[in-house]
């Protein structure tokens, strides 16, 4: 199971590695920003992606727009903060799978995973 | 038949009328709960019902008309004698009541009337077919499995309700506001497709519609939308390429699945997912988008409409001849229970019934609260320049320059001015009164339900319902009552074996007593449960700060159980879902207060609570003694004075530094007014009168340099500039045009009670 972790925040990110580790998972690679993702995901090719909306150079919902022209499938978890939400749809409709607030305890994380991939096996 | 069609007044009548029908009846059934086998009450809520329900019908009202007919066909039984109304019975009754309430509540705010439980409508038309309900079955009241929710309709719909988890529902809002849009640019794309010019950039944006609605779809799990989504998106693809007779066939389909879509929506706008038999529409589709020759049948006209589709293709059946477009109530309205046997035997006699068959009531006029409001004010106004012209006549009274007669005449006049004004107020004052019932009406159902949740059994007494209190003050009453009657439920009563065991009855009661006191109406709230243990408040009193240990042990009971009232207390060792969470006794308090009305606790252990409430009638207006500080006049709330004494000199003493007054038995904290207004702090001037105010149990002295008089005052609220610092409450004009501030007496009563605590 290999999962992209793309946030800006290295905080963030080593939290979310944290909790991800404790869920089982330790196939992680990290990208800062939206453009690193696009780059990394090509030789990556991750099963899962947990995606910040708010990111320098390239935002959360731009990249999940370009990275769906080519990837109708792989599912994408949006992180969004609370007062995010009012557009979470716009995200929803880009084609993200699933979301989390923040913050997010690992319960909460591994129960939208677990959601998320359990709804594309079916 | 569209309810914007008609007149809004019908509309109002019609939920005025059947809200009042509604209490009613809820009333009676739980009356009937207890004395089933009452022919004549039975009758009477089946009226009710009846008259709801054909009003309803004629305003268009579908969803609401299907479970108040699904009520009445069981209350048919009842009433023959086929079935009796049992504990199961009445939940779904209680439900169905439930449902049409809420349904009065959706029109006003012009939301679509929500979808009756199906297992409920099912469990009443059984019940009218003198099936009893399997008792195995419970789930019929809760049901939350979407199998058990869905309504199969004659015409292959199924209707079940939005289950979501709780991420997704807090999303369902912007969805539902983001598919308005979006359907509208589904519409107007499709639309274009007819236009041959247009055709190619229309497809084009299907596309991207279809897969971004498909995205939404997906993510709240509406398969069937995302299916018909799709849909979309494959015709948008390849609609350009196809031929004139494939596109002929394929445009009608795709407005048909647009007004799916649609439905769909609206459906979901009332939390419904609609699920249609889209099947054969789902698979001519894809045949004809792959190319596939329609079958002869299958070629529709140039002209066929998406309605010609919808019945072709079989998601309506063909024998529908309904031609509206779907809306949201049209599923709710299809479906005919399955077993119209004992339906049909009962509608003639249901017919057969006056439809004016409401209840004897009083001949009524509905006035606009506003107005009252207006006239109420214009009183208050009267009242003053009544109080004005009768302190011009008795100064006239006392002078020797008007003729003797004449006088005499102004005086005569005065005094009628006096009596007619005092009979308007009067009059005013009744059409805003209402009888208390109106809000007891509702609590028989309220322990009902409670009694069921706690296990216990309860019967509620009703005294002096027909106490009539101003709308204001029944309105605010409402909220401290039902968190007074909760806890008298939870807390107060014990479980069965706890009162078989203490040597009572098994079954508790929760008596309401009301009546009129003078200017005020008190409601009693008696349980005969296990009393409040007075250790207990009074150390968690101490624990909380509120009192010292050697305070609490001087108090009387009554004072220790007012702590129940204070801010943040609460003995409940665990906080249950009905009562208990240690906010609500002082939410109460603070509700009455606001009435300018009082609270008191007495409690017996081991036989009961007693909770009293006093209340104004009215808050505008009411009677005060003016009494003269310095050179400014102050009101004092007549209610709140007990006497007035002119303290001799060895009567007022100082306890730790504290003025106090020795009144006969009792030592009373005394008050400066000169000090508390600081009308004029360097005075030595005279104070020679104490008032003695009492509120919630405490009487303190306050000194007051004259007494002026009693007058009928009118209470004006005071500017949010106004920033006196003293303890008053509002203000008033006085009879010779001056304004006088009125004296809070509550927060008096704290600064005294402060006073005597340092």
């Amino acid at each position: 199971m290999k999962i992209l972790l793309i946030d800006d925040s290295k905080t963030m990110r080593n939290i979310q590695k944290a909790v991800l580790s404790q869920l089982g998972y330790t196939e992680i690679e990290e990208a800062c920003d939206g453009q690193d993702a696009l780059s990394k995901v090509g030789a990556f090719a991750p099963n899962l992606l947990l995606v910040d909306w708010n990111m320098p150079k390239m935002d959360g919902l731009t990249f999940v727009r370009n990275f769906r022209q080519n990837d109708k499938t792989t599912p994408i978890i949006m992180v969004t903060t609370e007062s995010e939400k009012s557009r979470v749809i716009e995200a929803i409709k880009a084609g993200v799978n699933n979301y989390v607030v923040k913050p997010f305890t690992p319960d909460i994380l591994s129960q939208r995973i677990n959601e998320t991939l359990g709804r594309l096996a079916a | 038949m569209p309810l914007d069609a008609f007149d809004p007044d019908i509309l109002q009548d019609f939920l005025t009328e059947s809200g009042e029908l509604l209490e009613e009846l809820e009333g009676d059934l739980v009356t009937l709960e207890s004395t089933p086998d009452d022919l004549e009450l039975l009758n009477q809520i089946f009226r009710a019902l009846h008259t709801i329900k054909g009003s309803a019908s004629f305003l268009g009202l579908t969803n609401l008309v299907d479970v108040a007919h699904a009520a009445e066909t069981a209350l048919n039984a009842a009433r023959s004698g086929e079935v009796v109304v049992d504990r199961n019975a009445m939940d779904l009754l209680l439900e169905a009541v439930d449902t049409v309430r809420l349904h009065l509540q959706q029109i006003p705010a012009g939301e679509p009337l929500a979808t009756p439980n199906p297992a409920v409508v099912e469990g009443l038309t059984r019940l009218g077919s003198g099936e009893p309900i399997d008792a195995s079955q419970p789930e019929t009241q809760t049901a939350t499995i979407e199998s058990a929710q869905s309504a199969s309709g004659a015409d292959g719909r199924v209707i079940s309700r939005l289950e979501l988890p709780a991420n997704k529902t807090d999303l369902i809002e912007f969805l539902l506001a983001d598919l308005d849009e979006t359907l509208a640019q589904i519409d107007a794309q499709v639309t274009a497709l007819r236009e041959e010019a247009e055709r190619a950039e229309a497809a084009d944006a299907l596309v991207e519609l279809g897969e971004t609605l498909a995205r939404s779809a997906e993510f709240f799990e509406f398969s069937q939308m995302a299916e018909l989504a799709q849909l979309l998106n494959a015709t948008g693809q390849t609609l350009p390429s196809l031929g004139e007779t494939h596109t002929a066939s394929l445009l009608p389909r795709i407005e048909a699945v647009a007004s799916i879509l649609r439905e769909q929506a609206e459906g979901l706008a009332a939390n419904n997912v609609i699920t249609c038999p889209v099947e054969t529409l789902g698979a001519r589709i894809r045949d004809l988008l792959e190319g596939l020759d329609p079958e002869d049948d299958l070629v529709l006209a140039e002209d066929a409409t998406a309605q010609d589709v919808l019945r072709l293709d079989g998601v309506i059946s063909s024998g529908d001849t309904n031609d509206t477009p779907p809306n949201p109530d049209a599923p709710g309205a299809e479906p005919e229970p399955a077993d119209a046997a004992p339906q049909q035997a009962s509608t003639p006699e249901a017919r057969a019934e006056p439809p004016a068959s409401t209840p004897a009531v009083e001949q009524t006029i509905r006035v606009e609260v506003g107005r009252l409001e207006t006239l109420m004010n214009l009183v208050g106004e009267l009242v003053l320049q009544k109080n004005r012209v009768a302190a011009l006549a008795r100064q006239l009274e006392s002078t020797e320059q008007l003729e003797g007669e004449f006088r005499e005449d102004i005086t005569v006049a005065a005094g009628n001015l006096d009596r007619v004004t005092g009979d308007i107020q009067v009059a005013v004052m009744r059409t805003r009164m209402q009888p208390l019932d109106k809000l007891f009406g509702k609590y028989p159902r309220l322990i009902r339900d409670l009694a069921k949740k706690t296990d216990k059994q309860i019967s509620l007494v009703i005294e002096g319902g027909e106490t009539e209190v101003d709308k204001s003050v029944l309105e605010e009453l409402g909220d401290p009552m039902v968190h007074l009657l909760r806890n008298a439920a939870d807390h107060g009563l014990e479980l069965p074996a706890d009162r078989v065991a203490a040597g009572k009855d098994e079954g508790g009661t929760i008596r309401i007593v009301a009546a009129h006191e003078g200017s005020h109406v008190s409601v009693r709230i008696i349980d005969d449960g296990r009393g409040m243990p007075r250790d207990r408040i009074a150390a968690k009193a101490v624990e909380k700060g509120l009192a010292t240990e050697q305070e609490v042990a001087q108090l009387s009971d009554r004072e220790v159980y007012r702590f129940i009232l204070a801010a943040g207390f609460s003995t409940a060792a665990e906080v249950t879902d009905l009562s208990g969470r240690g906010v609500g006794m002082d939410v109460v308090r603070t509700n009455i207060e606001a009435l300018k009305g009082t609270i008191d606790v007495d409690s017996t252990p081991g036989s009961g609570t007693e909770i009293t409430i006093k209340i104004p009638l009215t808050v505008a207006i009411m009677p005060a003694m003016l009494v003269r500080v310095d050179e400014e006049i102050y009101a004092i709330p007549l209610a709140n004075l007990l006497e007035i004494v002119r303290p001799e000199s060895g009567r007022v003493s100082t306890i730790s530094g504290q003025p106090v007054l020795r009144l006969r038995d009792s030592i009373l904290p005394l008050l400066s007014a000169q000090k508390l207004f600081g009308t004029d702090p360097h005075s030595r001037g005279e104070a020679p009168f104490a008032v003695v105010i009492q509120h919630n149990d405490r009487a303190f002295g306050l000194l007051v340099s004259e007494l002026i008089g009693q007058q009928e005052i009118v209470i004006k609220p005071l500017d949010e500039m106004f920033d006196h610092k003293g303890p008053v409450s509002g203000a008033t004009v006085r009879d010779d045009g001056g304004v006088s501030l009125i004296v809070d007496v509550a927060q008096m009563a704290r600064i005294a009670e402060h006073q005597t605590d340092e």
